[in-house]
């Protein structure tokens, strides 16, 4: 209770201490702790879970001396659909370079038609309408989703990690709206029913960056109509997709369900959000903060983006790595702090 | 307080006395590199003497231009790993004839070198800085955080 009486004599934030002391911890002098504490419970990367990391580090090895086939890569793009659990039986399957790729190609093939998503959404999409010119709006009461839009939506949503539910996929089927479903989330939740059957959802994103510690080797998988034929799709159906990438996402299934990280660091969320007072998230990286986080509000993002939001529009998304990467610290310190 | 000196252009074997609070610290020929210790909290004076310098290790030639001299440079004070840099310039150089050089890390005429710290430095840094940039206004809120993260980490 000593240290309870100090944090709060002094108006010390729970959370901002726990970042300094995972600085102090890690050696770091003044200016680098405070740039840490300031970004660390930020953004949203996959944990860098060190038995993952030494199957990349093995996969990339056994790749170096492998003769070249494509038969991984079809076999990742394959395998897939099996992997997350879904009912994406009426969909093409093709490799992309994470979700970026689709979101990408979803842009070009509707680019006639106005853009939409709820305020939250993934920031990427924002930045890349404003920086084309191209036409887009966020859905609200008096901006609803309209004939000639094209909805892009993420589920689990990216400003809160939860699944949602909606009518938002019957309207856009009444209204002849594409659909693009990000679900770069999921295999961080322990999943769910997922009705997939609407002929709205043109396009279904999938990748590895947040689950696994594979963001820059960009492996991901796009679902789409079987009548939809982009770039995208001849890029795989040629074979002219990242071999290297493909191969360690086939490793990386193989090895591990998609369950794999939210069985792990179920219980470490619960635990971090119960101490820090957060609302735990669907999805295992995340806690949301009320008013109090907002200190760690979107504010730097947004300013790394170059978008000009209120960070007051988004959630306080917290992002719990740094107490995984430093859980022994982080029980130390909910010790101390309950004692 | 771990406090490291660092001089360079050493010339003619000068030498020094390291005070602190009028305390002599270390007393001995200028090296590159002079470390010494201090334990008391709170405001410190550092001085740096010039204690061998006589008139006759100057040498000019017939123009009157300096070809040889006893000198030094103070180039950087880090005090428990952290660099003052440009703070370092918060300090006067006091000729024993009187004169008072404000900024000056040159050691040409015999005197001493004064700079006001404080331990921990951490805080006078900041304070400082913000006080000449004023673009620091957290930097309190901020030190409460790191200086408390430090001694946590000791307890726990």
């Amino acid at each position: 209770m000593v240290l309870q009486v100090i944090v709060q004599m002094l108006k010390l934030f729970k959370g901002k201490l726990f970042s300094y002391l995972v600085a102090v911890n890690k050696g770091m002098l003044f200016d680098d702790a405070r740039y840490y504490a300031k970004y660390a419970l930020q953004g949203s990367r996959a944990i860098p879970d060190s038995d993952i990391h030494h199957t990349v580090t093995e996969a990339i090895s056994e790749y170096a001396n492998t003769p070249v086939t494509f038969d991984h890569l079809n076999n990742f793009v394959n395998n897939f659909k099996d992997w997350v659990g879904l009912p994406l039986d009426k969909f093409d399957a093709d490799y992309s370079a994470g979700c970026t790729q689709s979101f990408d190609s979803f842009y070009l093939r509707h680019r006639h038609k106005k853009f939409r998503c709820y305020v939250g959404e993934y920031f990427y999409h924002l930045k890349t309408w404003q920086s084309n010119n191209i036409d887009w709006s966020f859905i609200n009461n008096k901006n609803p989703l309209t004939n000639g839009d094209a909805l892009v939506i993420s589920y689990p949503f990216c400003d809160t990690g939860d699944f949602w539910n909606s009518l938002v996929f019957e309207e856009c089927c009444q209204k002849n709206i594409p659909v693009l479903i990000d679900m770069c989330y999921y295999p961080l939740t322990q999943g769910c029913n997922f009705n997939l059957d609407y002929e709205c959802i043109d396009t279904v994103a999938f990748s590895l960056s947040k689950v696994f510690p594979v963001a820059n080797y960009r492996i991901g998988v796009r679902y789409t109509r079987n009548n939809i034929n982009d770039g995208q799709k001849l890029h795989h159906s040629i074979n002219y997709n990242n071999m290297l990438s493909a191969f360690i996402g086939i490793k990386l299934i193989e090895k591990y369900n998609v369950t794999h990280i939210h069985n792990i660091y179920n219980y470490k969320q619960k635990d971090a959000c119960e101490f820090f007072n957060l609302t735990q998230s669907d999805s295992v990286l995340f806690g949301v903060g009320d008013k109090d986080w907002n200190i760690y509000s979107r504010s730097n993002l947004l300013n790394a983006y170059q978008l000009d939001y209120n960070p007051n529009m988004f959630c306080n998304r917290i992002c719990l790595i740094p107490v995984y990467e430093h859980w022994d610290l982080f029980e130390r310190f909910k010790n101390e702090y309950n004692t | 307080m771990n406090i490291t000196l660092e001089f360079s252009a050493i010339q003619k074997l000068p030498e020094c006395i390291v005070y602190i609070n009028k305390q002599p610290k270390y007393q001995g020929p200028v090296i590159d590199v002079i470390h010494i210790e201090h334990f008391d909290e709170g405001t410190m004076e550092l001085s740096i003497a010039f204690t061998n310098k006589k008139p006759e290790d100057t040498v000019v030639n017939s123009t009157g231009d300096i070809v040889e001299d006893k000198s030094f440079e103070l180039d950087r004070i880090v005090i428990d790993k952290y660099d003052l840099e440009e703070l370092k310039w918060e300090s006067k150089y006091q000729a024993s004839n009187g004169v008072v050089y404000n900024k000056c890390l040159f050691f040409g005429p015999p005197g001493e070198f004064i700079i006001h710290l404080e331990n921990p430095i951490l805080p006078w840094m900041l304070r400082t800085r913000h006080r000449y940039k004023d673009d620091d206004p957290n930097w309190q809120e901020d030190y409460n955080y790191y200086d408390k993260a430090c001694k946590l980490l000791e307890q726990i």
